[in-house]
């Protein structure tokens, strides 16, 4: 049986393989393609999708106009 | 309708425990709003100076219901003369940063033109639009294109 991890993305905990990539997080929380993520612990962008999760995803609304 | 007296107060005792009880002030009137102050906003190393005051325009109807969730905080205003470090290492103007004073009167102010176009629901707290200017700030000229 595969590892598991937790990673929470904009705080709530989601049951991911061990070596979960952001693409497998994002797809596992269900989050809209356009929803762009960061690192909560970093603040940097998540602009490759095949690279390795971090423990906790953030998620950057759409921005409006002022 | 006024301010939701009780998430406003959730939001400025939330506000004080994270950057200190004495780096925060506002002048809010339940009835007419206001604003809230942090006076030293910390910002990534990509920005300068590293700190900015933060002044978040609290509108008359904060927290009460509208069709779709709750009325929110309205605007963003930052120091005068923030800089973004740009790929090639340069300093210069960080997008939809105003950098001029939006009023004849300069207040010393300016207003910062992003804002989060998110739902706002029950579990919502100031701290998701101060998360969002962090995060803004780290990302700004990548979130800009």
């Amino acid at each position: 049986m595969q590892d598991e991890r937790i990673v929470k993305v904009d705080g709530k905990p989601i049951r991911v393989s061990e070596k979960a990539t952001v693409a497998e997080v994002r797809e596992k929380a269900g989050l809209p393609a356009r929803r762009r993520l960061y690192d909560a612990k970093t603040g940097n962008l998540l602009d490759d999708p095949a690279a390795p999760a971090p423990e906790e995803i953030g998620t950057i609304p759409d921005i409006r106009q002022g | 309708m006024p301010v939701d007296v009780a998430r406003l107060n959730r939001d400025l005792k939330i506000l004080m425990a994270t950057f200190g009880a004495n780096n925060v002030t506002w002048n809010i009137s339940p009835t007419k709003g206001g604003f809230i102050v942090i006076k030293h906003f910390p910002l990534p190393p990509n920005i300068r100076p590293p700190v900015t005051g933060l002044k978040i325009i609290v509108p008359a109807s904060l927290y009460q219901k509208t069709g779709s969730g709750f009325v929110f905080y309205k605007d963003i205003f930052v120091d005068p003369g923030l800089q973004v470090r740009y790929p090639d290492g340069s300093w210069g103007p960080i997008p939809r940063h105003h950098d001029a004073p939006l009023m004849e009167r300069d207040d010393g102010w300016r207003y910062l033109c992003a804002y989060p176009d998110s739902v706002v629901d029950e579990r919502t707290t100031i701290l998701d639009l101060v998360r969002f200017v962090q995060v803004w700030f780290k990302n700004c000229l990548a979130l800009n294109s």
